[in-house]
């Protein structure tokens, strides 16, 4: 058990330090938010004339892509310590594009502050990761949905205790390799337009990986090697493992979001590991005609699962 | 020690080689790939403009490509640049600051094939722009002129779909009505999202003037039975209908909302938005554009 | 000549990869939503399967066992972005729905563990021959499990509408593709036992 608790704790860990990474940088420079669809959300750091802040004149609002296309403010209201001021719009926002508040002549206590002041708005970095994690662990969860690392799936998750142990040594690799050949394709790969390489370049980081956890493993921890060594050679067949960082690779992530990719993939696939192995558990003392023993029930398990996750879809939470 | 150098040695040989042979495939194939991606996007255009497979394009369809970028001086400025084909050989970047004024028109010289591939054209550009100025594209405008005279346009869009983006192209008449939706890339589910790229929904939006998108909605009812027969050509053609009770049962639901698809509201949803953003955005910068090429005289090629 | 036969057979019923041993089962169910998908997913595999064996026959004297699973990988890999970079030139629309898994071919226990058993040992005939019996089981799997889902999920076969509407949506959603399977396994059991007289072992399902 000691083994599974202290993954899960650097893993806790990990996630921890991004989170607040997030955070600290949404607060920082001037930054706008989406409140609801029809709102947007300024600070100005200091308290601002209310007769300036209220004539939409001043303000200039468009989609970062389209600086030529304004969109109207209807109405300006500040807050009480009138340091932050809500725009008001009339359609609702595009709250997946960036957008651009400019506030010309800030005025504050009779007196012009900054001649202009330029504030970015998109949906908070968090938020973002977030829907992202959920995305990949539930919505479209790679083993019920992207039917990705089905190899696998079906081979070891007989029992809740070689899932787990899978499960656990998957998303350490995952989490640690998505974010190894993330670095590998921007800095090199990219840097040098050798991006039809990737393919070989993230198999063979993968393999080299594995190869290298399980030497180090042997050596320094026997009994954890012991528990989870068989499961690393398995890793390197599982079509997840090249698959995230190729998705990561085609839409251009970055550090954080190949992070959260990796993370929300290994944890998904091993809450599908877990949920199988728990039905297959019941199934092994359950009268299943001969025709169908072994895999094809299996298959047909995993089939109502898959209905199962599709209710999942359409979820936005963040 | 001789074991680790025969395997380092091999397993560099097997690297080395394996590397020579994609780059020799990758060199041949990547340039056909390009070409190949053009020849579909024409292929879009012209049957948005009603000349689909099957039909020939007639010789006096002239298609001239604006490309639109934004650009940045080295003071820091922002304004519009619009690379156009002149009427007598040649093109000229047209500058237009973003409260709509027009700005300068540098003539450029370059061969049409050359502005096709993005990188030769960012390089133009930026060749006839002062030192120190930034220009990133932003789309490619195409509008169609049949014997001299404007036929319509066709313009991309890009929205936020169920999964990822949704990327379309939306033609319009010379009074900006719609004629015409075409799906370019998406990754929707199939059997739900993926049939916005079926004609009974795509043909909803054809017949819809720029009022009646302004207040567009997806609504979540099915479609009307004749409707749905009536957009489907080949359906409509199985039913027995005749041009004339299409082009009536059309007119009947032309100020409807658009229909979601079953189980697919959220990819309904986007490419009503991509079409309706899209159009307005066009609206605007067309009219700004023809203001200033004839405010500055610019004998353009449409 | 008479083994090299009995190899091509072997590959498409007796151990047929997706039925009998259960391997690289991922694009089974994820390619299968049309005949069209499942046969150009099922081509580039058998392109890369014949490719890679022959390969591997020609220099297994090179590869010094030690490495070998690293050289073998590279040498796949080679192959699969070969064919990646050849297919979107010849088939673009179709390449779009399977792009993802032409590039997985890589991760195919199907193609490494033949590798491993056969081609690292036998000569370049019988390699081929072996190479080209499980790719093309491989393909007629997938071709049979994209036929019956799309017949019974969009009522169409290779496009052309057949039914005029769609009698099970679900069979072109994932949870369909895993149905259709199991029943199709199911149903290669009970053929087996009808014709050996013995209920086969579950399949290892890697």
């Amino acid at each position: 058990m000691s083994i599974n608790r202290h993954l899960t704790k650097i893993i806790m860990a990990v996630a921890l330090s991004l989170l607040i990474c997030g955070m600290v940088s949404a607060q920082s420079s001037e930054t706008g938010s989406f409140k609801k669809d029809k709102e947007i959300e300024i600070n100005f750091g200091v308290p601002v004339d209310e007769s300036w802040a209220q004539n939409s004149a001043n303000f200039s609002v468009y989609e970062k892509p389209d600086p030529d296309i304004k969109i109207p403010v209807e109405a300006i209201t500040l807050d009480a310590r009138k340091t932050t001021a809500t725009l008001k719009f009339k359609e609702p926002l595009n709250t997946s594009s960036e957008y651009i508040v400019e506030a010309k002549d800030v005025t504050a206590a009779g007196k012009v502050l900054k001649g202009r002041m330029e504030f970015m708005v998109k949906k908070s970095p968090v938020k973002v990761l977030l829907a992202l994690f959920l995305a990949n662990a539930l919505i479209a969860n790679f083993v019920f949905t992207k039917y990705l690392g089905l190899c696998i799936f079906f081979g070891v998750s007989q029992k809740k205790e070689t899932a787990i142990g899978m499960g656990i040594t998957f998303t350490t690799v995952m989490v640690l390799s998505a974010i190894m050949c993330w670095a590998l394709f921007t800095y090199v790969l990219q840097a040098l337009h050798l991006d039809f390489l990737k393919i070989i370049v993230f198999i063979g980081t993968v393999a080299i990986f594995v190869q290298a956890v399980d030497t180090i493993l042997r050596k320094v921890n026997p009994y954890l090697f012991k528990k989870l060594g068989v499961y690393l050679v398995l890793i390197v067949t599982n079509c997840i493992i090249l698959a995230v960082p190729l998705i990561n690779a085609d839409s251009n992530n970055g550090p954080f979001a190949s992070f959260t990719v990796g993370l929300g993939a290994g944890l998904g696939f091993a809450l599908a590991l877990f949920l199988m192995s728990c039905v297959r558990e019941k199934l092994e003392v359950c009268r299943v005609p001969a025709t169908f023993q072994g895999l094809p029930i299996a298959f047909i398990v995993t089939g109502l699962f898959a209905l199962a996750f599709l209710g999942f879809s359409g979820l936005v939470i963040f | 020690m001789k074991e680790i150098v025969k395997i380092v040695v091999s397993l560099t040989a097997v690297c080395v080689v394996a590397s020579l042979i994609l780059g020799a495939v990758f060199a041949k194939t990547d340039h056909l790939r390009k070409e190949n991606e053009e020849k579909v996007k024409q292929e879009t255009i012209q049957s948005l403009l009603g000349y689909g497979p099957g039909t020939k394009k007639p010789e006096d369809l002239k298609i001239f490509d604006v490309y639109r970028y934004v650009i940045t001086d080295d003071k820091g400025n922002t304004f519009l640049g619009y690379l156009l084909p002149l009427k007598d050989k040649g093109f000229a970047l047209v500058e237009i600051d973003l409260t709509g004024k027009p700005g300068k028109v540098i003539p450029v010289t370059a061969d049409a094939a050359h502005l096709t591939e993005q990188s030769s054209r960012d390089a133009v550009i930026l060749g006839v722009l002062p030192k120190g100025s930034k220009a990133t594209y932003a789309e490619t405008l195409s509008i169609a002129d049949l014997s001299g005279k404007r036929l319509g346009y066709v313009i991309p869009g890009v929205t936020q779909g169920f999964k990822t983006f949704i990327k379309l192209m939306v033609s319009l008449n010379p009074e900006f009505t719609v004629t015409g939706v075409a799906i370019t890339d998406a990754e929707e589910d199939p059997g739900l999202g993926a049939e916005i790229q079926q004609q009974f929904f795509k043909n909803q939006f054809v017949g819809k003037t720029v009022e009646i998108l302004k207040n567009l909605k997806v609504i979540k009812e099915p479609l009307p039975a004749d409707y749905l027969d009536a957009l489907e050509p080949a359906k409509a053609k199985k039913v027995g209908f005749s041009q004339d009770q299409i082009r009536e049962i059309k007119q009947k639901h032309e100020k409807d909302d658009i229909y979601a698809l079953t189980g697919a509201t959220i990819s309904s949803r986007a490419v009503t938005n991509g079409v309706k953003d899209t159009v307005r955005k066009f609206v605007y910068r067309i009219d700004i554009l023809t203001g200033a090429l004839k405010q500055e005289n610019v004998r353009a090629a449409f | 000549m008479n083994r090299n036969v009995k190899l091509l057979w072997n590959g498409l019923i007796p151990e047929n990869p997706i039925f009998r041993l259960a391997l690289s089962l991922c694009p089974a169910v994820a390619v299968t939503t049309s005949v069209k998908n499942g046969l150009m997913l099922g081509l580039a595999v058998f392109f890369v399967q014949v490719f890679s064996s022959c390969t591997v026959s020609i220099f297994k004297s090179f590869i010094h066992p030690r490495i070998r699973i690293p050289a073998y990988v590279i040498i796949i890999a080679l192959w699969v972005t070969v064919i990646d970079m050849i297919l979107p030139v010849i088939a673009p629309d179709v390449y779009k729905e399977v792009a993802l898994f032409i590039k997985l071919i890589v991760v195919f226990a199907i193609i490494i563990s033949r590798l491993e058993l056969f081609a690292s040992k036998e000569p370049l005939v019988p390699s081929f021959f072996d190479g080209a019996g499980m790719g093309a089981g491989f393909c007629f799997g997938l071709c049979l499990i994209g036929a019956i889902r799309e017949f019974f999920g969009a009522g169409q076969l290779w496009g052309h509408d057949l039914l005029g509407f769609k009698p099970l949506l679900v069979m072109i959603l994932p949870a369909g593709g895993f149905f259709v399977i199991g029943f199709i396994m199911a149903t290669f059991n009970w053929l087996e036992f009808k014709i050996t007289g013995k209920m086969p072992k579950a399949g290892g399902g890697h």
